[in-house]
């Protein structure tokens, strides 16, 4: 990790506290806390149903919570929608909701945010522009694509994901945040995917890792945060816990968890 | 493995129902050249088709972003009958037909906020807005009365623009035609297609400019612009006695193809859409405001179907309470041939029309070769099946 960037700031850049949200009759969050400097990368960590999703949902602005404070470089705000958190250049990379088969990789690149430009009195799509534009930052990053304007569909898992993590580095410019990136992966493609992870920290940003990998986290994390049942039960930087130590933490949690309950 | 030129197909949806629209082209001229090959058979498809060809614009737009409307057939009723009621009762026929659209995109705004609220499935809640929408047309013309022009006015009805708003409407207009000009002829894109299709753009607008403003000039301003609405909405185009009857809805429908094929592939809406209908939830990820997508694609679908029926009541002069019924199937069907996915997310306004085209010439055909009229349903079902059956081998090259 690098030092100079980790608690030196005054302000976390992201700092959750006391996150309450439910589902109806069930609670997914109680008082959970989050914290995240820049330069840092942050493995969250806890059993399925732990409310890992649900949380990083209240930061990129799908979820809003019924209570508690989220700052962003100390300033408390709400974020009401995923556009919002954007603005405040958060980024995800969610396991599931990644990008849309049926698009080329150059409007899911810009999907939200297309480049326009005016035709009288309307915007229409600068789609070559968007296709260039989307192939550099792709390159830059160490992904090579045959053509942006081929749909998404075609394409291997690894290639997706990295298309997703590829976006998410170039427009997120304070916090990036990637759910079980590695899962569908082969073992080559997860070492790239923890490359641009350590690549994005590299750069200053805040990185929030969601995984269930242990050896992922102990190569690239500089702190764990455990959740169990919708609490934080941990949080400390790797080299203050053991590999088991962090596992049995976990688990521990398991036990606990109400089948009803779902992140 | 699929080769290069078939993956290059694959990319646009419409290519199985040109295919199909070739195939069964070529079909009847062999069977019946001498009737299907004219003026007048190629007038009967397109004008029969121009009023459910709008109608389908507005299904595959929705259709793309993921959802259903079964209630266009309603709707097109609806509004017809606000049009003609207005109309007949000394409102201004302009004024008339604006609000026929607007009730038209009303009960498309209703359908939309309905499944935002809800989240039942638009196929429920369009099922239910059929019946509801029709109630309406059955419950306003008691009876079975049918609404005529022809009772209260032997002429038809003209609107009057001053002579000062027409030369500023047409001082607009040039504007708006020459800023576009500027823009597209300094667009320097690096494919020489683009580039070809920005500047023959930039000539046709600037031509277009000069015409409307020569045009106006012409005009004494102190003389109003007489419009014959009838006319100009759904007339007959003159192009000889021998050539059929080609109406002015083919030219609408062909305008609107050509705007909504734009707005569906070249703005950021339109990418919207697509996102909406192919991945929701991702797209919402991205920022993407998915449910204002949906409803803003209903009141689309809305009012295209009210406008069709505006267009419909031009020609027709009347208006009966069962406008339209049944029209939502026959739309539907021409929007699943011209390839878009019923589920969403894929699709093309280009393939709705040659979809909505290909249905009417398989109608034409079949009349013109003896085929009792009735087997029609039969050849378009079998027709719907074997699209799907094509759209699916071609999409799989991808």
């Amino acid at each position: 990790m690098n030092p100079a960037l980790k608690n030196d700031s005054p302000a976390p850049l992201v700092q959750l506290q006391d996150i309450d949200v439910g589902f109806g009759h069930i609670r997914a969050l109680e008082g959970a806390c989050l914290e995240l400097h820049a330069g840092e990368v942050v493995a969250l960590l806890g059993d399925n149903g732990a409310g890992k999703s649900t949380l990083i949902k209240v930061l990129t602005g799908l979820v809003r919570p019924q209570a508690g404070d989220i700052r962003v470089n100390g300033e408390s705000l709400t974020l009401a929608s995923p556009s919002q958190a954007r603005k405040q250049g958060i980024e995800a990379v969610y396991q599931d909701l990644a990008l849309v088969p049926l698009m080329s990789i150059a409007r899911n690149f810009f999907l939200g945010r297309e480049l326009t430009r005016s035709v009288g009195p309307v915007r229409l799509l600068d789609e070559e522009e968007m296709d260039r534009q989307a192939s550099r930052a792709l390159v830059q990053i160490g992904i090579q694509v045959r053509d942006t304007s081929e749909p998404v569909e075609g394409l291997s898992g690894g290639e997706r994901q990295s298309i997703a993590i590829g976006r998410a580095v170039h427009f997120g410019s304070k916090v990036l945040i990637l759910d079980e990136p590695t899962s569908a992966l082969s073992i080559g493609e997860t070492e790239k995917v923890l490359q641009y992870v350590e690549a994005a920290r590299a750069r200053g940003l805040g990185v929030i890792l969601i995984t269930h990998n242990l050896d992922h986290v102990y190569k690239v994390s500089d702190r764990l945060v455990i959740l169990s049942q919708g609490k934080t039960i941990a949080n400390l930087p790797v080299e203050q816990i053991e590999h088991e130590e962090a596992a049995r933490l976990i688990m521990s949690g398991a036990g606990r968890k109400t089948p009803s309950e779902r992140e | 493995m699929a080769n290069p030129i078939s993956q290059r197909l694959a990319r646009h949806p419409e290519a199985g129902a040109f295919v199909g629209f070739i195939a069964v082209f070529l079909f009847f001229a062999a069977l019946t050249p001498d009737t299907f090959l004219s003026g007048r058979s190629a007038a009967s498809v397109l004008t029969s088709q121009a009023i459910p060809g709008i109608v389908a614009l507005g299904v595959a737009l929705l259709m793309i972003s993921g959802e259903f409307d079964l209630s266009v057939g309603s709707i097109l009723g609806v509004a017809s009958l606000v049009f003609l009621e207005l109309a007949t009762h000394e409102v201004s026929p302009l004024a008339a037909a604006s609000a026929g659209v607007a009730a038209g995109c009303f009960m498309g705004l209703i359908n939309g906020l309905l499944l935002v609220w809800t989240r039942i499935p638009s196929f429920i809640i369009t099922l239910g807005t059929l019946l509801v929408f029709r109630a309406i047309c059955l419950t306003a013309i008691s009876g079975g009365r049918i609404v005529r022009w022809s009772d209260v006015s032997r002429t038809d009805p003209v609107v009057l623009v001053p002579g000062l708003v027409t030369l500023a409407l047409c001082i607009a207009v040039a504007v708006v035609l020459l800023w576009t000009a500027r823009d597209l002829g300094r667009y320097r894109p690096q494919n020489r297609f683009t580039l070809g299709l920005s500047r023959l753009g930039a000539g046709g607008c600037l031509l277009a400019a000069v015409a409307v403003l020569g045009w106006s000039l012409g005009a004494d301003i102190f003389e109003p612009w007489v419009i014959d609405l009838f006319g100009v909405l759904n007339g007959r185009i003159d192009i000889g006695a021998a050539a059929g009857n080609f109406r002015m809805s083919i030219i609408w429908w062909l305008v609107l193809a050509a705007l909504f094929h734009l707005l569906l592939t070249r703005t950021r809406f339109g990418n919207a859409v697509f996102a909406t209908g192919g991945h929701g939830e991702a797209a919402r990820a991205q920022g993407v405001d998915v449910d204002r997508t949906r409803v803003i694609s209903f009141v689309i679908c809305g009012g295209l179907a009210a406008l069709a029926g505006v267009l419909q009541v031009c020609r027709l002069k009347s208006v009966d309470p069962l406008r339209g019924e049944g029209l939502e199937l026959e739309v539907i069907a021409a929007v699943v041939i011209g390839g878009t996915l019923l589920k969403g997310g894929y699709g093309s306004i280009i393939g709705a029309v040659v979809g909505t085209a290909l249905t009417g010439m398989l109608r034409t055909g079949l009349v013109l070769s003896g085929v009792p009229s009735n087997a029609f349903r039969g050849a378009i079902g079998a027709l719907v099946i074997i699209a799907v059956i094509i759209n699916t081998l071609v999409r799989r090259q991808r």
